[in-house]
């Protein structure tokens, strides 16, 4: 067993790393097949949250198809759904304003407004909307006064509400990778594209969107997985007719003691995310091939690159 | 280039497709004058070179012509049509631009096809153009690389071709060849003007490598601080400079400070120079700038005599440059650079006694008014004395 001394002083290249793998195995991994483990347990009766695994069941995920509570789910996606959608719509505008209409020296003040409020505890900011959205608050009153309304809002404990502070909470966590990517956006290819003929609509579909496609992924993710599994907002604004699944497990953990059924909602959570952002890649890939179809230039008399070079040789 | 047959309109106008007239235009930004109310007037087919040093104005000049400034005054027309309130997309200019600004997420045929498909040319005719620009530049084999596959020198080249094919009138080029090394710089610059020959668009090159604007245009329009200060051939730019910063600009020059006298100046370090070549509107006495090309001045390693035109000094350096010699002397006040083909250089070496002598039409005499611009390193200079 002869080594090299020279050899045996070196680390392997992946030896850095393990101190964040064995964190993220311990606290991330670990954790996730311990949820999918319980999942397949049983309550025992009347303890106090203790769980048994023989015989393994499917039984909680029946328990968790059932209309209480997947009705919960199909809601809970709706409002990740449409919440996502909206702060990139809402998302986007601001982060191309901010990147590339603004002069340099006014977006630090943007940002700052844009952070300042984020500065506040999450509890405290949604709590905050309790107040705006009452209907017996300033809002409330406001419209009756100037004739928008005749009678109190009705807002608050809404799926609405619901909606509305899911967009305020996660908006920001869309602005800033779609500002990231508009301003590494180098200004002379949009010039580019106009000079070559493009309308402003044209550079913005054929230029400027696609090279920032990344940081509309980015936003996409960084806003529809936690926002799925939120579950303040629907505690605070919801009410029994905003609930959404993060609160269901939650109350299964906390509340009714069976962490069996908490983690199969649990899983289903996962496997729905999952699944809405594998149906969105697949139709983004196809979208994105029929792209390279309608951009597609052949050459006549040209076969693939380099393929002239090559037999030449 | 002759300017002779240009057909104008009624308001002196060029009508021809591929003419370029900027009238008074001016350009500000925020205080700053960009661009100072500037007169051009560019032939179809003429290879025409902005020329000056950073913030002269020759970028905001060439970039108001694509549409992505607008003047604050005057007009602009590109073949008799008045473009200043157009959008770049409805010109019918094209811009090589200086950092290529190919689109990274299309390759080398989508780059070039672009322009085409924005116009929604029928896919085989795209397809043969797109075919016979990258032919012309030399890039077919590469059409299906991204951007970032390709050295500087091959993105300059699709550059060229994404603008081309699309056959404007006028092509814009924004220091195209700044970012490339000197070798290639020099092959692309004959390739280029070869193209622009053969192709016969108008090009307008910007520039601050005067070297690069002397071996390409026709005619040179020399910029500082907004404005155009000479437009004339290479040749005249050179032999001919209108004024001092024309002078040490374009090429090298060794320059005087002194007292004009009638036929020329006495320098303040006790120089003599006669000149055939003196700035109209200069009284005797007052304060002017002499200089003497490098190459006008031949060292001697006897004394020629008596006269003006004429320094002693000490020989301090010989640099061969290949096929030129490049030699300084240092005077009691000066030093002084000569450039000599390598054949006629005199055989002297560093420590020798030399003289250096000029003939009167080859100095120059200008107002001082642009002393602060050539006069690089002013402790150079002797400041008047008391003699």
């Amino acid at each position: 067993m002869h080594r090299a001394p020279r050899r045996s002083l070196r680390l392997p290249k992946f030896a850095l790393a393990l101190p964040s793998w064995g964190y993220y195995v311990a606290f991330f991994l670990v954790p996730v097949v311990l949820i999918i483990f319980y999942s397949f347990g049983t309550k025992i009766p009347g303890s106090a949250g203790r769980t048994e695994f023989s015989p393994l069941t499917l039984d909680r995920y029946r328990d968790a198809i059932k209309p209480t509570f997947f009705v919960v789910l199909q809601q809970t996606m709706r409002i990740s759904i449409t919440g996502t959608l909206l702060c990139l719509i809402i998302g986007f505008p601001v982060a191309y304003f901010m990147a590339i209409r603004i002069p340099a020296r006014w977006r630090g003040i943007f940002l700052g407004v844009l952070i300042i409020p984020f500065w506040t505890n999450f509890l405290i900011r949604t709590i905050a909307w309790r107040i705006v959205l009452s209907p017996v608050g300033f809002l409330s009153n406001w419209l009756q006064d100037i004739g928008m309304r005749d009678s109190n809002i009705q807002v608050l404990n809404t799926k609405a509400a619901v909606q509305l502070g899911v967009v305020y909470n996660y908006l920001p966590l869309m602005i800033f990778p779609l500002f990231v990517t508009l301003d590494r956006l180098e200004p002379a290819l949009r010039e580019a594209s106009k000079d070559l003929g493009a309308s402003r609509l044209k550079t913005f579909l054929q230029v400027t969107l696609p090279l920032c496609a990344p940081g509309v992924i980015a936003g996409l993710l960084l806003v529809f997985i936690p926002l799925s599994g939120d579950y303040i907002t629907a505690a605070v604004l919801g009410g029994a007719d905003g609930n959404m699944s993060g609160a269901l497990v939650a109350s299964q953990f906390l509340q009714a003691q069976n962490q069996a059924l908490g983690s199969a909602i649990a899983v289903m959570l996962m496997g729905s995310i999952l699944l809405v952002i594998a149906i969105v890649a697949i139709i983004s890939f196809a979208f994105k091939a029929v792209l390279h179809r309608m951009r597609k230039v052949d050459i006549p008399g040209t076969r693939g690159d380099d393929l002239a070079v090559a037999t030449n040789g | 280039m002759t300017m002779a047959s240009i057909e104008t309109n009624e308001f002196g106008l060029q009508t021809a497709n591929g003419s370029v007239d900027i009238v008074g235009v001016s350009k500000f930004f925020g205080d700053v004058v960009a661009v100072d109310s500037i007169d051009l007037r560019v032939a179809p087919g003429e290879f025409l070179s902005l020329l000056g040093p950073s913030g002269c104005g020759k970028t905001t000049t060439l970039r108001m012509l694509a549409g992505f400034e607008n003047p604050d005054g005057g007009s602009m027309y590109i073949s008799g049509r008045e473009v200043s309130a157009l959008p770049p997309y409805k010109r019918d200019v094209n811009t090589v631009f200086q950092n290529y600004s190919l689109f990274p997420h299309m390759t080398v045929a989508e780059n070039v096809a672009y322009g085409l498909r924005q116009k929604r040319v029928d896919k085989k005719e795209i397809a043969r153009r797109v075919g016979e620009a990258l032919e012309m530049v030399k890039m077919t084999k590469l059409a299906k690389r991204k951007p970032r596959q390709m050295s500087g020198g091959q993105q300059q080249r699709v550059a060229l071709a994404r603008a081309l094919v699309n056959n404007p009138s006028v092509l814009l080029l924004d220091e195209p060849l700044g970012a490339l090394d000197r070798k290639l710089r020099q092959e692309m610059q004959i390739e280029l003007k070869m193209l622009q020959r053969d192709l016969g668009i108008t090009f307008i090159f910007v520039t601050h490598d005067q070297e690069e604007a002397l071996s390409m245009s026709d005619r040179i329009a020399v910029m500082l601080e907004g404005h155009i200060e000479q437009l004339a051939d290479p040749d005249t730019i050179y032999e001919d400079p209108k004024s001092a910063f024309v002078a040490g600009f374009i090429g090298q020059n060794n320059f005087w400070q002194g007292t004009a006298t009638t036929r020329g100046l006495k320098a303040y370090d006790g120089t003599e120079i006669e000149s055939a070549k003196m700035q109209s509107g200069i009284g005797a006495g007052s304060a002017v700038l002499a200089c003497v090309r490098p190459e006008a001045i031949e060292v001697t390693s006897t004394d020629p005599g008596s006269g003006a035109n004429r320094v002693a000094g000490v020989l301090a350096g010989v640099s061969p440059l290949g096929d030129i010699v490049q030699f300084v002397v240092r005077t009691d006040s000066r030093e002084l650079l000569i450039r000599a083909p390598r054949r006629e250089a005199a055989r002297v070496l560093p420590g020798d006694p030399v003289w250096c002598t000029w003939a009167a039409s080859d100095a120059y005499v200008f107002d001082s008014s642009q002393s602060d611009l050539v006069l690089v390193d002013p402790t150079t200079e002797n400041a008047p004395s008391g003699d």
